[in-house]
């Protein structure tokens, strides 16, 4: 049937149709472009802000090093600090422990037997030459630590019946700062805690400290 | 450049099968219309018009390319005939001489008729929106109505100027 030209133009093209599935998905193309497009442009933003940023970064940076350099001054110093007060933490420990007289685990008034008990220390307990002129009466002795070191925790008994406490440890610079050594010839440092003083020196390798 | 509605994309669509007379091919060029038209960093006015401006930009390069595309449409003789697109609207013809026609009509012919009949387009617009001169789409209207005349032969009911 004849129709005008532009009608049947018209009609032609209303048939014309992309199908459900192609329109869907052009929507989901023209969707994924957008958000690439935009994906884009926020990129672009990160980028004036790099500038910025990088900026911030920096400042950062040199505030953590600032902060590190004053921790590492503060650490010193807290290093520094607990060496000079390493002897009065060893005086603190030994009085603790000399006011408690916990129970001897030996008892004999014989250095060697008292020795022998110590099997599990890394060291040999010996006899400080600085006990040779007191009149001292050994009690017994029992296993201790100082400073979490393993330590021999030796009881004595002096004429009038006072108690003294000696310890005998492994020495170690690192743990116990620098003490002196009688052996060079260096007079033991006195610390007080408690009341109580404690003598403190090196010896033969070998830590010691005492009530006195 | 915001995203086109689906009876947008349709137009788009038709207007693509216009021009190359392929459907498949027609959703090829309005899926590329679509991605150049969305990153478009220009100030677009007119979206459709814009958008059917790129399709057919891109037919023109997937034709050139092919060499497919008929280089005499470039050359547009200027006539100084006195011819509009009303004179097709004398033109009668049924669906099954349509669809004759339309296979031997070359892409731009088609391209008229379709912005003609289905955009509603007069001969201003289509040459604003094709860019040529107006007196080339008056040359192409001339000769696609002479053949109209020649397919259509003896049921032809329209004049020749």
């Amino acid at each position: 049937m004849n129709a005008p030209l532009k009608k049947s133009i018209q009609n032609k093209f209303n048939t014309i149709h992309l199908t459900d599935d192609k329109l869907d998905g052009l929507m989901v193309l023209q969707d994924q472009t957008l958000s690439h497009d935009n994906g884009h442009k926020k990129g672009h933003i990160q980028d004036h802000k790099t500038g910025p940023f990088k900026n911030n970064i920096a400042i950062s940076f040199k505030i953590l090093g600032l902060v590190a350099m004053m921790l590492l001054t503060l650490s010193l110093f807290l290093t520094k600090s607990i060496e000079h007060n390493m002897p009065f933490e060893i005086a603190t420990e030994v009085t603790y422990h000399h006011f408690k007289l916990k129970p001897l685990e030996v008892q004999s008034s014989v250095l060697s037997e008292v020795r022998n008990y110590f099997t599990m220390l890394d060291f040999k307990p010996i006899t400080s030459k600085l006990l040779n002129n007191k009149n001292l009466t050994l009690l017994g002795a029992r296993y201790c630590s100082l400073q979490g070191i393993t330590a021999a925790q030796i009881r004595y008994q002096s004429e009038s019946g006072e108690v003294t406490t000696f310890y005998e440890v492994p020495y170690t610079e690192a743990i116990y700062s620098a003490l002196p050594d009688i052996g060079k010839g260096e007079e033991p440092l006195v610390s007080y805690s408690k009341g109580v003083g404690v003598k403190i020196w090196v010896e033969k390798g070998i830590l010691m400290a005492m009530t006195i | 450049m915001k995203s086109f509605d689906r009876s947008e994309i349709q137009k788009l669509y038709q207007y693509g099968v216009s021009l190359c007379h392929d459907n498949d091919l027609a959703y090829d060029l309005v899926q590329s219309t679509l991605e150049r038209c969305l990153k478009t960093k220009t100030q677009v006015i007119n979206k459709m018009s814009y958008a059917r401006t790129v399709l057919r930009n891109i037919f023109i390069d997937h034709y050139r390319h092919q060499t497919k595309f008929p280089e005499e449409l470039y050359d547009d003789e200027i006539v100084s005939l006195d011819l509009d697109l009303q004179s097709l609207e004398q033109v009668m013809i049924d669906r099954d001489e349509l669809d004759k026609v339309w296979k031997l009509l070359k892409p731009f012919e088609t391209e008229i008729l379709f912005l003609w009949a289905v955009e509603g387009h007069s001969t201003q617009e289509i040459s604003e929106q094709i860019g040529v001169p107006k007196g080339t789409i008056l040359a192409r209207i001339h000769r696609l109505r002479k053949r109209l005349k020649e397919v259509l032969g003896v049921s032809y009911q329209g004049d020749i100027a």
